[in-house]
């Protein structure tokens, strides 16, 4: 499994960061440890792979980021979805239903 | 891309670049939190706590290379890079102290040699601030060509030329007219007279020029038409020297020519209006005493107004408007108004008239171009050989951290990156060089301004601080920096790849093939570029001493000369006759006198000829009406003899030829030769006239009977003498305003200054003396231009070999460090130290003969093309030739053997351990 994750392509873990910051702020652990639990810990994030995405993403304004306090009370880096962000993600998320239901045809067709 | 988009890409570039310092920080956090959290879970699942963090580092993978990419994010990698390529290049600078300050001082000598010659053609060309509209101002000239044409050699035009221009220009926005003429100027005492070459000059001239004044007002034109034109501007050193600098000088009289001028103005000290250099005309050092209005004459609008070239013009175009426009609208202009004077029009396609135009920056240079192409030369190879120079020290010193740049390959550094930090690297150096450059621009700057450098530029160059002399020393220290750094990084980051490098690198010290061939080459050029301007130094030397030796046509040792003016009002032509016979007289009777004579225009005095027109009697009778120009002095007795003119045939003046004021004349070999080639002159007739308007040629007393027949002397100029003939006229005939007094001393000629004076003033205490000088010290003048040509390629010949000494010798050693292992088992099995250094020497000396051999072949193609330069040296000269190329050889031997002196001997087996 950990295998296919790794092969996420960029689009798809933007789309997941995005997705993750819907509900609330989350620091760069924390959006690790949502996508694996969202995913029933089928979706490992590389650890290696999330923070220059998350910069990326910064960096393109569909996040944004300041301190914070942890749950144990520790200095952490927030980030939080921009409004820029939100339309991004309803467009990415259109597409990957769109996206998906082709592929779901393909297959239902074959 | 949406623009709202790339402007918050543009801020958020901005911030990161701002807060890069905290960003790092905050990044560092970041990840560290992060770890501390997947710590945290893997010691919930039972691991200890070092167990955990090991996994957790694991897990997180490559924490500098995922730092990398998240700040390749922050879009200032650059910047980033940058600063820390930055701070280790100043570490390595500081780590090679004598290396560095070697390539210090080579790039900065160039780099300050460079921004030298931009000044120079800055303000000698590009931009000399002498008018506001320069770039319009150009000098207008009509050319004939042909056996007998009036100026060839000088760039003028006719009065009627001029006026046709004026009045009938649309391309032109002005136009003015100015000329010379001597005036003799009464002495505030009253009593004396003194002459003086003025400057007349027409009202639109100085708008052409948008001159102004520093003290009243120029004249203008509604001076002239309401017939006030004798008023004159007095020239900023005469009116100190003459009125002490009173401000009051205004409106004061001044008589000139006995008529009484009015002061008007006075000029500012920097007013300056070009002349071109013309080897027979005006001196362009003539810096002018006073200037009256050039009057338009009613002879100026009639064919001689056409005919007589005397006139220089400027005229100014109008904003828009070219030289080509201007040529073909007074071509047109021409057309229409020559046929209407039939004699000009005629002299006009007989002797292929054209109208010369030339922009004003291009006429101010006209005449020494060959010298500033010369200087650009010399410094483009002073330029080039340090490149290579530096180049090859790079390559050496790049050679030796090859090692190091191998490892930076093989942790993932790119070629690109290496090749990028190499270059920030010699960039440093650049600037720490520029900064050398600016210091030595500075002495030269103040060298230059301290000296007069009249015999070089016409215009003499006033280098200035400017920012764009800034922004080119700094442009052109950071090409070198980059063109040195790429040249160095050739022969390291190849395509064969860094690994290779490291192999070579840890097997043997010895070379790879591509560097070697690389350094060879820069070597290579090196010594070629030392010998070209080595050997062109050698030409300009022997050419120099060639000068030293012209012969003169008279012997210049021990003679003195000096002038005085005789006052036109005091002293008529008996007294004048009375005073230079008693002053030659009691001259003659001083006991160091070998001699003395008197002459009107004695050769090389005045640095300039006072000519006349002339025609045979011969000629005459055969219908020649054309006169042709020649030189005339009037001289005594004994003039010729004193100054050992050899007589040829006839005989010179004679006690009986000044006692009648014969009409009786001596003319040169020159003369001899054009006029009566084929028969005797000795009694044959010569027609003379000065003025445009020529006497009566019918009238016997215009023809005057050659009595003698003297060897050519040369007259105004020792390098380029006038191929114009003399012709010598009885003192007492043609009697000068002012008269030169020369002396043969029996030892050395400065003893009679006051012999002379002590003469003058029991004489008339009130004549004055001027010009007293050796004919020694006149000709030393004439050399002055080739003494500072040889100096300065001198100097450039000097600094040359010392940037090929250094980096020859830093270059030996490095490739006997590099060979170190070689030479220490050779020493060791056996061979001499001696024997060794002898192989490092003679390699070298064979290298030094090849490349000297091809400079010495280049230089004599580059002599060619600036023979001009050379006088009575042959581009080919063997001895010159032999003798740099054999100096050069020398010193390359000579470094070498020094380098050489490096080799001791060393334990093989420590030389086997740290290799």
């Amino acid at each position: 499994m950990a295998n296919k994750t790794n092969d996420l392509l960029q689009g798809a873990l933007d789309l997941l960061v995005l997705r993750s910051l819907v509900s609330e702020p989350r620091h760069g652990w924390g959006i690790l440890k949502r996508i694996e639990q969202s995913s029933k810990e089928v979706l490992i994030i590389h650890q290696g792979s999330l923070y220059p995405a998350l910069y990326r993403l910064e960096r393109q304004g569909f996040i944004k980021s300041e301190f914070g306090l942890s749950e144990n009370n520790r200095k952490a880096k927030y980030y939080s979805l921009t409004k820029q962000g939100q339309a991004q993600l309803d467009h990415e998320v259109a597409n990957w239903n769109q996206f998906a239901s082709a592929i779901a045809d393909v297959l239902q067709t074959a | 891309m949406t623009t709202r988009r790339k402007a918050r890409s543009l801020a958020y570039l901005f911030r990161s670049f701002l807060k890069s310092e905290k960003r790092q920080d905050e990044l560092d956090e970041e990840f560290q939190f992060h770890l501390d959290m997947r710590v945290r879970d893997l010691m919930r699942s039972g691991l200890s706590q070092a167990e955990a963090r090991r996994e957790a580092v694991r897990e997180f993978g490559g924490v500098q290379q995922l730092k990398e990419q998240c700040r390749d994010n922050w879009g200032i990698r650059l910047y980033e890079n940058f600063k820390r390529d930055l701070r280790y290049s100043w570490r390595q600078i500081l780590k090679q102290k004598r290396f560095s300050v070697v390539i210090i001082l080579i790039m900065g000598i160039s780099i300050g040699l460079n921004t030298l010659m931009f000044s120079l053609i800055d303000s000698v060309y590009l931009n000399p601030g002498l008018y506001p509209d320069e770039d319009r101002i150009v000098r207008i000239a009509d050319v004939f060509s042909g056996r007998n044409a009036r100026n060839i050699k000088s760039w003028m035009t006719s009065p009627l030329y001029y006026l046709e221009r004026k009045e009938q220009s649309r391309v032109l926005e002005n136009i003015g007219v100015y000329q010379t003429d001597w005036a003799i100027v009464r002495d505030l005492d009253n009593r004396s007279n003194s002459p003086y070459q003025q400057l007349l000059v027409s009202p639109s001239l100085l708008e052409t020029l948008s001159l102004k004044p520093f003290l009243g007002r120029f004249f203008t034109q509604e001076d002239i038409d309401s017939g006030n034109h004798e008023v004159v501007i007095l020239g900023y050193a005469f009116w100190h020297n003459r009125y002490g600098g009173d401000p009051n000088v205004i409106g004061s009289k001044m008589l000139i020519d006995d008529e009484p001028y009015t002061i008007i103005g006075v000029m500012r000290s920097d007013f300056n209006i070009p002349f071109g250099f013309d080897p027979d005309g005006t001196d362009p050092r003539f810096e002018t005493p006073f200037m009256t209005p050039w009057i338009e004459r009613p002879w100026h609008k009639t064919a001689r107004g056409r005919q007589h070239n005397y006139c220089n013009t400027l005229g100014l175009l109008k904003p828009g408007q070219t030289v080509q426009n201007l040529k073909t609208e007074l071509q047109e202009i021409n057309s229409r108004n020559s046929p209407l004077f039939p004699e000009a029009y005629r002299y006009e396609i007989e002797h292929a008239h054209e109208i010369a135009i030339v922009p004003l920056k291009d006429d101010l240079v006209r005449n020494v171009r060959t010298q500033l192409s010369l200087l650009l030369i010399s410094f483009a190879f002073i330029l080039a050989m340090a490149c290579a120079n530096v180049s090859s020290l790079f390559l050496s010193q790049n050679r030796v951290r090859s090692g190091e740049f191998g490892i930076r390959a093989a942790l993932g550094a790119s070629r690109l990156r290496l090749i990028g930090q190499i270059l920030i690297e010699k960039c440093t150096y650049s600037f720490l060089s520029c900064a050398v450059g600016l210091f030595f621009l500075w002495i030269a700057h103040t060298i230059i301004s301290q000296t007069n450098l009249y015999d070089l530029f016409l215009i003499p160059p006033k280098p200035r601080w400017s920012y764009n002399l800034l922004i080119y020393l700094l442009i052109s220290g950071v090409a070198i920096g980059v063109f040195t750094g790429l040249l160095s990084t050739l022969g390291i980051i190849s395509k064969e790849g860094f690994g290779k490098m490291m192999k070579e690198q840890s097997r043997s010290s010895t070379r790879g093939k591509a560097a070697k061939r690389y350094q060879s080459t820069l070597l290579w050029c090196q010594l070629t570029l030392s010998t070209v301007i080595l050997v062109f130094g050698g030409f300009l030397l022997k050419s120099f001493v060639q000068i030293l030796k012209i012969d003169p046509g008279f012997d210049p040792d021990n003679l003195y000369t000096v002038s005085f003016n005789l006052a036109d009002s005091d002293y008529d032509n008996d007294a004048k006759r009375q005073f230079m016979a008693e002053l030659k007289k009691r001259t003659q009777e001083l006991s160091d006198v070998e001699s003395a004579g008197i002459s009107f225009f004695p050769p090389l005095k005045w640095g300039g000829n006072h000519t006349t027109r002339m025609v045979t009697e011969q000629d005459w009778i055969q219908g020649i009406r054309d006169s042709s120009i020649c030189i005339q002095d009037s001289v005594d007795t004994t003039f010729l003899a004193t100054l050992d003119i050899s007589l040829i045939s006839g005989r010179y003046f004679n006690e009986s030829d000044l006692r009648n004021n014969a009409r009786n004349i001596i003319i040169d070999r020159r003369i001899a030769d054009k006029h009566f080639n084929d028969t005797d002159p000795i009694g044959k007739r010569i027609a003379l006239r000065n003025h445009p308007s020529p006497p009566d040629r019918d009238n016997p007393g215009n023809w005057y009977t050659v009595v003698g027949v003297v060897e050519s002397v040369v007259r105004s100029n020792l390098i380029d003498p006038s191929a114009m003939g003399t012709i010598y006229r009885n003192v007492n005939e043609y009697i000068p305003y002012w008269f030169t007094l020369v002396a043969k001393s029996k030892s050395n000629p400065t003893h009679l200054r006051a012999s002379i004076r002590d003469i003058r003033n029991s004489i008339d205490p009130f004549v004055v003396m001027d010009k007293e000088e050796t004919m020694s010290e006149i000709m030393n003048k004439q050399h002055r231009f080739n003494r500072y040509l040889l100096s300065i390629v001198s100097l450039i010949a000097l600094i040359g070999l010392f940037i090929t000494g250094i980096g020859l010798y830093g270059i030996i050693r490095f490739l006997i460090t590099q060979n170190r292992k070689e030479i220490s088992i050779r020493i060791a099995l056996g061979e001499g130290i001696h024997k060794v250094r002898l192989n490092v020497v003679s390699y070298w000396a064979k290298i030094s003969m090849i490349s000297t051999i091809i400079g010495a072949s280049l230089t004599v193609l580059l002599s060619i093309k600036f023979e001009t330069l050379l006088y009575k040296v042959n581009p080919g000269d063997p001895f010159v030739l032999l003798f740099s190329v054999f100096f050069i050889i020398l010193i390359i031997i000579g470094t070498a053997w020094l380098s050489s002196t490096s080799i001791k001997r060393s334990n093989l087996l420590e030389v086997l351990r740290v290799e």
